[in-house]
């Protein structure tokens, strides 16, 4: 247990304030970065987002219609440009490690 | 709704956007972040959005009469025992009525008084713990002056509801966040690779590390103990450490990092706590938010170091097991407090404060070392589902005969790896983060993506619920 004192709290926590050294992004380049990030991974784990929309739930009604048909168009295309091997391939480096 | 989900970065795509287009209408975009917490909290259960609603109102009454020049001293202590109570009353009867009501039952059955009390079976809601400590935590430091109440209801139900940290922490203080709520935030400022890079590692922490050492391993363990040996069992206690770290630090990784990009800063609650030499060193690494909070709302005003030696260790000792039962109705919860509590009275008893980081290196990896094993020793009471439980677990460990089974390279870099990474620099991310920062963003934010589809094919299927969600 730390210590009494009276607002002991500022000063413990300045010494792990995150703020001040890190290096911080305008708005426009971190919506960009979330963006890419968002894509690549959409690219990579398309099962996800195509699993996700058959699973919302049918009070969704138009919004599940929209985004279903999106989702396996979009799952497809990257089964068809080979990406969503990548994560099969991974599956199968760990399993081999666990099995090890 | 899990942060490890598509559900969650579904929503927290919409809350962005929605968020920074709203950030020159300040309240409008404070009412769209309260509507959006409220739908988080309310995704498990809708019902608790008015217990959510009842404390913020609360604790701003309770603030604005405390602030107010013409409240007397006596009514203002008596608004903010009043304000205490109602938080605390809604904690004791949602955690703790069924806890009460069994162990008096116990208690007199076991004085040959055998009746029933009425029994409710009382739903706990998520996070229930997290929020109303922060509620005490502004009424208390409005009571003291140490800041102004707020004048705006919507900020106070933003502060006690802000969804990244409402349901598991960190326990964010109101000095910290309400002058960020209050003021407009900077688009030029954003900690864009900072957030992105702690939510990546929180994943990685919470749906590989953790789900694994808790679905191969600890809950196995602790499922049937008598079934494995010493050398499983010292591999599952340490896996639970590791498991228990990953889980909940991750939990405040991702939070620190969704409300980084949101334009608000949290501090660290978490600081390689298995690095530490004491006790008293663990809790300043383990939970920051927790331990300051009870060092400054409990065991201050306990009386602190102030007072005889016994007076100190024994406000040590309550503010600990008040600590354990703050983490769950259970005595197992109050016997893991209890045995922090005792062991940070006989650290100061014995003389070994003060003196981290100032020994040889042998001792302080012995110090390492007995520390890490104390605490793995408290968490087999942590873990365990009853007291009778634990005791079959260190039971168990003369089971010399039964054969090895957790001792796969797979489970043991599972719990090495982490633990090894304790040891690093303390500034590591932040020293990756000035590394990478520097990267074009269109390979920083694929790099991100990539992280996060690996991640997703590392991990197993179904995410587990966080562990700090219970309390």
């Amino acid at each position: 247990m730390a210590q009494s004192g009276h607002s002991p709290f500022r000063r413990h926590f300045s010494e792990l304030d995150l703020s001040a050294r890190m290096h911080t992004e305008p708005l426009r380049r971190t919506a960009w970065l979330i963006a890419i990030g968002t894509l690549v991974s959409a690219c990579f784990a398309s099962e996800v987002f195509y699993s996700w929309a058959f699973n919302l739930p049918l009070w969704t009604g138009p919004v599940r219609d929209t985004i279903l048909p999106v989702a396996e168009g979009w799952h497809d295309a990257m089964t068809t440009l080979g990406l969503t091997e990548v994560q099969a391939a991974l599956r199968d480096l760990l399993q081999a490690f666990r099995d090890w | 709704m899990l942060f490890p989900t598509l559900d969650f970065g579904v929503f927290f795509l919409v809350v962005f956007a929605v968020s920074w287009a709203l950030y020159r209408q300040l309240d409008l975009r404070k009412a769209f972040l309260v509507g959006a917490s409220y739908f988080f909290y309310g995704y498990w259960d809708w019902r608790f959005c008015f217990l959510l609603l009842g404390s913020s109102l609360i604790n701003y009454l309770a603030g604005r009469i405390l602030d107010h020049p013409r409240t007397s001293p006596g009514l203002r202590r008596w608004v903010l025992r009043g304000a205490i109570v109602a938080n605390l009353g809604s904690l004791g009867f949602f955690k703790y009525y069924e806890f009460f009501i069994a162990s008096l039952n116990d208690l007199m059955w076991d004085l040959g008084l055998e009746r029933e009390l009425p029994f409710l079976e009382v739903i706990l809601p998520v996070g229930i713990s997290f929020f109303t400590f922060q509620g005490i935590s502004y009424v208390v430091d409005v009571y003291r002056r140490d800041i102004a109440a707020s004048r705006s209801l919507l900020d106070v139900m933003l502060y006690i509801s802000f969804f990244p940290q409402l349901v598991a922490g960190p326990i964010v203080r109101a000095q910290t966040l309400l002058p960020q709520i209050e003021a407009r935030p900077d688009p030029n400022r954003i900690l864009a690779t900072y957030g992105v890079m702690l939510v990546v590692l929180g994943l990685f922490k919470k749906m590989i590390v953790a789900n694994y050492l808790a679905t191969e391993m600890v809950d196995m363990a602790f499922f049937d103990p008598a079934l494995y040996g010493p050398v499983d069992l010292t591999l599952a206690i340490w896996g639970y450490a590791i498991q228990i770290y990953c889980d909940f630090s991750a939990y405040s990784d991702i939070a620190i990092g969704v409300a980084a990009l949101l334009g608000y800063r949290f501090q660290k609650n978490f600081n390689q706590p298995y690095r530490a030499e004491s006790i008293r060193e663990l809790w300043r690494r383990w939970h920051i938010s927790l331990s300051t909070w009870l060092r400054d709302y409990l065991y201050i005003p306990l009386g602190g170091d102030r007072g005889p030696p016994w007076r100190v260790r024994l406000n040590m000792f309550l503010t600990m097991l008040l600590g354990g039962i703050w983490h769950g109705a259970a005595w197992t919860f109050v016997f893991w407090g209890a045995l922090h509590g005792a062991a940070l009275v006989l650290e100061r008893w014995l003389g070994l404060v003060g003196k981290d980081g100032t020994r040889p290196v042998w001792r302080r990896a012995v110090a390492v070392a007995l520390t890490f094993n104390f605490t793995c020793l408290a968490y087999i009471f942590f873990r365990a589902e009853t007291f009778e439980g634990a005791v079959l677990y260190l039971v168990s460990f003369a089971n010399l005969d039964a054969p090895v089974e957790f001792a796969t390279p797979f489970l043991i870099a599972l719990v090495f790896i982490p633990f090894a990474a304790q040891f690093l620099p303390e500034d590591t991310l932040e020293r990756c983060e000035a590394r990478i920062r520097h990267w074009p963003l269109a390979v920083r934010g694929a790099l991100a993506g990539f992280a996060v589809a690996a991640i997703d094919a590392f991990g197993p299927e179904g995410i587990a619920p966080f562990i700090y969600f219970q309390f």
